[in-house]
């Protein structure tokens, strides 16, 4: 598949290209749906059509016609039930509380309104969640061939935060989708990943056959070309969909109240994941169940606008975030700026103040408190067994933490130790709490890349702009383990504070990275006597924890040490072991041998990859080009 | 696994690196001992191994169920290494419970488990008062089929931290499969709690069910699947989880389902609302649905379109019509689709003729028969219905051969096609029977009509006759075929030909063997006022039809007469050949043989077939002795048609008369053996009556009777060689019936025979019936009956010598009338004369050269 880096370039040639002519981009969306459709159709159909064909054959010969007629038949059925499972495809229809239609009759006016003032179908149902977000969903009931039965989701928390004018705003761009038939598109984009997926599932149950594995090989460099070329489009459709659906709800409210909505939206989610849910679950701490006043909480937290530190940081990330190729909305700034309000403005107010009156409690009306009480419960319900768990975990670690006083909380811990530790404090409290133990373990050992990558993320919650350096420093280690993550965390990072460049590089970094990882990994599985092997390199210390290690192994008689020559990853070394029982051991050598391996990388260690091989195994001809070199001869077992 | 089939297939062959141990095999559950190994996969013939199919490591092969896992060993060693060097690597750099967790599940995973005990050890060491990763360890070891080793550290898992939802699950499971259910739902309880789905795969609470439901615990059952649908509100609809619940629910006898409604609906089909077996039910039933709806289709298509062959062997194109369709031409054979009921065929062109033809079958039958309809225009064409049987020593093909106009059979396996070689029979005893049709297009060769006519005779009689009839009304001037059904006209028949005959008299131009075969017939020529009317009348029509005159003056009683109108017939049209040939046999009567020569050439030069007219030529050649010509002839004609029987006999009759009678028998049997290859073997009658005439002519009387024996076509020769042998009665009783030409001369022949015995009652007695045949064969043998019935004088020689017949009758004649009389210097006369005549050795050759030593007695 494309790198991701590949992906992004992708993108942006194509924004380039259509940029102003929305029309454009979607006429070549669609044609490169209808082009994916014509391939999985044109499959189908040809297997109906050779079926069809051979049935009609069939019914014009006598005699042989009856085999035919029946082939012709199963071909049929087959290719009927490959498009009946490609149009009849299970959606689970979307959960949540149903708001009854003698319920919240402010909030049913207020759609009716929108609805008819937009001229959206129908909506089957409204329903409420626990979440901050608010959607539109459709189903088609007949597949490819739409008819779309449509639900409209509203969070409570969302209708918490914000005003009757903005919700209406938030609603509108809700059904601004579904007027432009926005939903109806996407819905098609789904399911064309659905057709592929099904196709492909039949490919993968079916693979032993020659014909299918073929099929599949040619059906997977289509889909390697195809896919990232439609799934780019698709994407910045969807974009144009975001601002489309912004500009009807805008016309239907006011622009005003829409860039009010996004602003707060953008804010406030900002609160609730780096301080409202932070400080809920803070309370697995001393509570041993979740609190049941979910809502009430909320309330409180929206009330007022924050006055933290935080605050004003939060703000500046909604007003800087630049928008991913992982989102297919856009930034909230450029949502605003397409409303042609000056999003700067917006900052100037700082993060927004509570509405006099809830949407909730306008819209909600006396229904409000019953509708709180589900979602609270709902959501108490919901994360009542990750809470216990949590709790649990929280009660463990502090069992087995001693109460302050970091530097010689853990005399006896090697570094290795201390970092599992700090791990599983980050792990159930948050980075910030095992801060301590993660500064004891990079004090023992300052080149310790995850204790690095750690701090790197902290410094960078903290706002310290060394967090960003530390992150880059690890990624350049080009660590198994830890680049990649610290690539993304900083690709994050320079995405939400506006640095779209630099995290366009992180990412190139980081697509490089896997690739070069891949070719590694692959010279380091296997060794042959082509390979080039060098000296061990090793210092006497090095070598002599080596051969207390080959020491132990009993059957050990004769060991050499050599090191691969690698071109991929060259610092991460790959020592090649050498070994055997002796010919003494007779018809037991080779069985000798073979235990040996396991035994002698469970004792050897050496600074890197190790790789055992025996004159008796299946890398003997490695082991015999080792065994020549008299140099590399670093053990023998002396005589009895 | 590796399989074989009466010791073909795979198999594994050899073990490097064994190791076993004593475990619970996962794939059976059964505790066994559960062997790995290194082998080599061979692809075994009668269990040689033969292609090697690569390394495996097999990996715990259960001694009860010998199921395993095998993977290539390069694969597996490498992935050992690889896999093992990276969890060390991570446990080194973080020596955590996961790491170490991981290190010993690569170790457990990779059948290392003396190396994976020692870890475990150490690591327990390491970590003492850790529940997570006892927790861990158990697990691996219960996957490694050892659960007794498990349960310890389950148990110390579970004193460390009973909380420890590893611990929980793992023990409750453990617990589980002990059947200890009641501990292992306390342990698993908090897999019950609401919103459990979120933070744990609710698995565990499946398998309870399952061990509930077994132990007929149902309440309990029902409870934990309450929990399950609760927590995914969406396994309502799923069938297997349905068909649990129903189990439990049946056997409680409860009202009411914890279940929730589910609609059938075919958007549904591929949820898990729906099992495969819903969905390959479906399937089957469209496919089914399909396969029917094809199959009533192309049952109606091959009732609408059924193949009626239409076979044309009359030579020339014609037009057929079917029903008030519009008209096909066919030339030679053509298939017309025609929808299956009662339908009419009208030919019309070369021959004009309706048929009513039923084209109908069983339903059934359309798709197992492959019936044959066949309209065969006027039954020119010979339908060879054949019945081929397979076997290890197959029996000759059974054949039926029809020339019916309208032909059906219900079933024909290769209607129209050539049948296999050979084919599949099953065992060695068995016979396959298969039926195949083809036919003999008469028109599709020289003489077809004549081959046609004598193969339908050989199988089938009456068939032969109706085609002859059809062939001859479409063909009147097929003279070939008209002689040869004369020849075998029957009393019963002779009616029926005779009116053919009559029917075509008028055709023009005039088919001069029609007509003679015409004048032949006894009842025809008996008649001779009518007869000669009859040729007057269309004389009168046509007075310079050199045909007709020739054939009036053929008829007519008095020779002057005949010569005349041959003149006559010459001067009308220089061009016709007939009246030169009767001129020709004219001079050969009166052994005028250069002259009858003259008359041969004239007519061949005149168009007459050489071949037909090549007897006189070669009787006059034999009658001048001019034998090297005649031989040089006959060898030119053997090397063009080696399978010429008539050259051959010819050849070795002027041989034989040479006196060389002992190269005689090489050209006729070279010829024989020309003709059977040629022929197929298909006329032994015609054969038999060659090597007869051989052995006859070698004076092998014996031998050539033998060879006339039981073959009806030889019987008149047969008779003649009886009467020569002396067996008279059995002559006598087996003779034909004398005809106008056709053994006319048997009664003199018998009469010669009683004479040769010296019964000359018998003789005198015959005498008189061949007095008595001549006259009833009318005026136009009353010269002959004259010479007959007055008794022999001296001008008798030159009153048979006038007469227009061929030398040999004339010799059986003179020998008749010399026997006949007492005055023995006539009879000497006349035996002389005899002499002149007899120049031929065909029978009765030998017979009358009896009289000689009569005489000489």
């Amino acid at each position: 598949m494309m790198e991701r880096g590949r992906f992004d370039e992708l993108v942006e040639a194509i924004e380039r290209r259509y940029e102003n002519r929305p029309q454009a981009l979607k006429r070549s969306t669609w044609f490169w749906l209808l082009l994916g459709y014509g391939v999985v159709i044109a499959m189908t159909v040809t297997l109906i059509g050779g079926g069809l064909a051979v049935f009609i054959q069939g019914t014009l010969i006598p005699g042989a016609g009856v085999f035919l007629i029946l082939l012709g038949g199963v071909l049929i059925t087959f290719g009927l039930g490959q498009i009946a499972a490609l149009v009849l495809m299970d959606q689970a229809p979307p959960t949540g509380r149903k708001l009854e239609a003698d319920e919240a009759p402010d909030l049913h006016r207020l759609i009716e309104l929108l609805r008819t003032d937009l001229d959206v179908p129908a909506i089957s149902s409204v329903l409420l969640t626990d979440d901050y977000n608010a959607a539109v969903v459709q189903h088609p009931r007949l597949g490819i061939f739409g008819w779309p039965k449509q639900w409209l989701i509203l969070g409570v928390p969302l209708l918490l935060s914000m005003s009757t004018q903005e919700a209406a705003s938030v609603i509108a761009h809700e059904f601004g989708h579904l007027s432009r038939r926005h939903g109806q598109d996407g819905n098609r984009i789904y399911r064309m990943h659905r057709s592929w997926e099904q196709l492909f599932a039949t490919l993968q149950n079916n693979r032993r056959h020659g014909f299918v594995r073929f099929t599949a090989a040619i059906l997977i460099r289509f889909l390697n070309w195809y896919w990232p070329r439609f799934h780019a489009r698709a994407f910045l459709q969807s974009r144009q969909q975001e601002f489309q659906a912004d500009r009807i709800a805008a016309d239907s409210t006011n622009s005003e109240f829409a860039a009010s909505a996004l602003w707060r939206i953008e804010c406030t989610s900002q609160l609730l994941n780096q301080e409202f849910w932070k400080s809920v679950w803070d309370l697995t701490e001393s509570q041993p169940e979740p609190p049941a006043d979910l809502c009430a909480r909320l309330r409180k937290a929206f009330q007022h606008a924050p006055e933290s530190a935080g605050a004003k940081r939060w703000c500046e990330i909604s007003l800087k975030r630049v928008s991913g190729n992982e989102d297919t909305h856009p930034s909230m700034s450029e949502r605003i700026r397409a409303l042609d309000i000056d999003p700067q403005q917006l900052a100037l107010n700082g993060f927004p103040p509570a509405p006099l009156q809830t949407a909730a409690d306008r819209l909600l009306g006396t229904d409000c408190a019953v509708m709180e009480e589900y979602v609270s419960s709902h959501w108490r319900n919901s994360v009542m067994v990750i809470w216990q768990d949590r709790h649990r975990r929280v009660t463990a670690i502090r069992r087995l933490s001693r109460p302050n006083e970091a530097a010689d909380q853990y005399p006896s811990m090697t570094a290795a130790e201390l970092w599992d530790q700090t791990r599983r404090i980050a792990d159930v409290q948050g980075l910030e709490a095992a801060e301590p133990e993660l500064r004891l373990v990079l004090a023992r050992q300052p080149d310790h890349v995850g204790a690095t990558f750690a701090l790197g993320q902290l410094r960078m919650i903290q706002g310290h702009p060394d967090g960003e350096d530390i992150l880059a420093h690890v990624v350049s280690l080009q660590n198994r383990e830890w680049t990649q993550p610290a690539g993304q965390a900083l690709e994050q990072h320079f995405a939400a504070t506006g640095r779209k460049d630099q995290a366009r590089a992180v990412r190139l970094q980081l697509d490089a990275f896997e690739k070069a990882r891949k070719e590694a990994e692959k010279e380091r599985s296997a060794v042959t006597r082509s390979d080039h092997f060098l000296d061990h390199g090793l210092s006497e210390s090095e070598l002599s924890v080596v051969k207390a290690g080959l020491k132990k192994a009993e059957h050990c008689q004769d060991a050499w040490l050599a090191r691969k020559e690698l071109k991929h990853f060259a610092h991460e070394a790959l020592f090649v072991l050498a070994v055997d029982s002796g010919k003494s051991a007779g018809s037991q050598r080779a069985n000798r041998n073979d235990r040996l391996i396991t035994s002698l990388m469970l004792n050897v260690e050496v600074p890197g990859r190790l790789f055992v091989v025996t004159p008796t195994g299946e890398f003997r001809s490695a082991a015999g080009a080792i065994m020549k070199q008299p140099g590399w001869k670093i053990f023998e077992r002396p005589a009895n | 696994m590796p399989t074989t089939y009466n010791g073909v297939g795979t198999h594994y062959y050899g073990k490097k690196h064994r190791q076993d141990r004593q475990a619970i095999c996962q794939l059976c559950g059964h505790p066994a001992t559960l062997t790995s190994y290194e082998t080599r996969l061979w692809f075994v013939f009668f269990f040689i191994p033969v292609i090697p199919l690569g390394r495996k490591r097999i990996t715990d092969q259960c001694s009860v169920c010998s199921r395993h896992y095998a993977i290539p060993v390069k694969q597996w060693e490498t992935a050992r290494q690889v896999q093992t060097a990276e969890a060390m690597d991570q446990f080194r750099q973080s020596p955590s419970e996961e790491s170490a967790l991981a290190v010993h599940g690569t170790l457990t995973a990779f059948q290392q488990h003396d190396e994976a005990a020692e870890f475990r050890k150490s690591m327990l060491e390491r970590f003492a008062g850790r529940a997570l990763i006892r927790a861990g360890f158990a697990n691996h070891l219960e996957n490694s089929g050892l659960p007794k080793e498990a349960l310890t550290l389950w148990e110390e898992a579970h004193q460390l931290d009973p909380e420890l939802p590893e611990v929980r699950i793992g023990l409750g499971r453990h617990q589980m499969r002990t059947g200890h259910l009641d501990e292992a739902r306390q342990l698993l309880s908090f897999l019950e709690a609401p919103g459990a789905e979120q933070q744990y795969s609710l698995e565990p609470l499946t398998e309870l069910t399952g061990h509930l439901q077994n132990k007929g615990r149902h309440e309990e059952a029902l409870e934990v699947m309450a929990v399950l649908l609760k927590a995914f509100p969406h396994v309502g609809t799923d069938h297997q989880f349905r068909k649990f619940v129903r189990t439990s629910e049946k056997a409680l006898q409860k009202s009411e389902s914890i279940l929730p409604e589910v609609q059938h609906s075919f958007s549904k089909l591929f949820t898990r609302q729906y099992s495969s077996s819903h969905r390959w039910g479906l399937g089957l039933t469209v496919a089914a649905i399909l396969a029917v709806a094809g199959l009533a289709i192309n049952n109606e298509y091959i009732r609408r379109h059924r193949p009626l062959t239409i076979l044309n062997g009359t030579g020339a194109a014609i037009q057929v019509q079917i029903d008030d369709g519009s008209p096909v031409s066919v030339v030679e054979k053509d298939v017309i689709s025609v929808t299956e009921g009662s339908h009419v065929v009208r030919i019309s062109g070369e021959i004009s003729e309706e048929h009513r033809i039923d084209v109908t079958s069983n339903y059934w039958e359309r798709w197992t028969s492959t019936p044959v309809w066949i309209i065969n225009a006027g039954g020119a064409g010979v339908i060879i219905d054949m019945s081929v049987h397979y076997a290890t020593s197959p029996r000759e093909p059974d054949v039926r051969l029809s020339a019916d106009p309208v032909f059906y059979r219900q079933h024909i396996d290769y209607p129209f096609e050539e049948p296999p070689n050979e084919i599949s029979i099953g065992s060695e005893r068995s016979v396959v029977t298969k039926t195949t049709l083809s036919w003999f297009d008469p028109s599709s060769r020289p003489g077809g009509s004549v081959s046609g006519y004598l193969t339908l005779k050989k199988r089938n009689p009456q068939q032969a006759w109706g085609f002859a009839v059809r062939m001859l009304r479409q063909h009147p001037d097929d003279g070939n075929l008209v002689r040869f059904v004369e020849n075998d006209l029957t009393d019963e028949k002779r009616p029926e030909f005779r009116s053919l005959l009559e029917e075509k008299l008028e055709y023009r131009p005039v088919a001069v063997h029609w007509h003679r075969t015409y004048q032949n017939l006894p009842e025809v020529s008996a008649d001779y006022e009518t007869l000669i009317s009859k040729y007057d009348a269309m004389l009168k029509a046509e007075p310079q039809n050199a045909a007709l005159l020739y054939l009036r003056g053929r008829i007519d009683s008095d020779d002057a007469e005949q010569h005349r109108m041959n003149l006559k017939a010459i001067e009308a049209d220089p061009d016709f050949p007939w009246p030169e040939y009767s001129l020709a046999y004219e001079s050969l009567g009166r052994a005028e043989w250069e002259a009858a020569l003259q008359h041969v050439q004239a007519a061949i030069d005149k168009g007459y077939p050489a071949d037909e007219i090549n007897m006189l030529r070669q009787t006059a050649l034999l009658g001048l002795k001019r034998y090297e010509e005649s031989e040089s002839e006959m060898r030119t004609a053997l090397a063009t048609d080696p399978g010429d029987l008539s050259a051959a006999l010819l050849l070795a009759e002027l041989l034989i008369d040479q006196g060389k009678s002992s190269e005689a028998d090489q050209p006729v049997q070279q010829a024989i053996n020309s003709f059977n290859t040629t022929s197929g073997g298909n006329f032994p009658e015609r054969v038999k009556g060659t090597q007869a005439l051989l052995k006859y002519f070698k004076s092998d009387l014996p031998g050539a009777l033998q060879e006339t024996s039981g073959s009806p076509d030889l019987v008149p020769v047969r008779v003649m060689l009886l009467a020569e042998h002396g067996d008279m009665d059995e002559a006598v009783t087996h003779s034909p019936q004398p005809g106008d030409v056709e053994g006319r001369w048997l009664p003199v022949l018998f009469c010669l025979g009683y004479a040769a015995e010296g019964n000359s009652d018998a003789a005198s007695d015959w005498f008189q019936k061949a007095v008595t045949h001549f006259e009833s064969l009318g005026p136009r043998y009353k010269n002959l009956t004259g010479i007959l019935k007055t008794p022999a004088s001296p001008e008798t020689a030159q009153r048979v010598h006038e007469l227009s017949m061929e030398p040999t009758e004339k010799a059986i004649l003179v020998t008749a009338l010399a026997v006949q009389t007492t005055d023995t210097a006539l009879r000497k006369s006349l035996l002389e004369a005899r002499r002149k005549y007899l120049v031929r050795h065909n029978p009765p050759r030998g017979l009358l050269m009896k009289f000689i030593n009569f005489e000489a007695f």
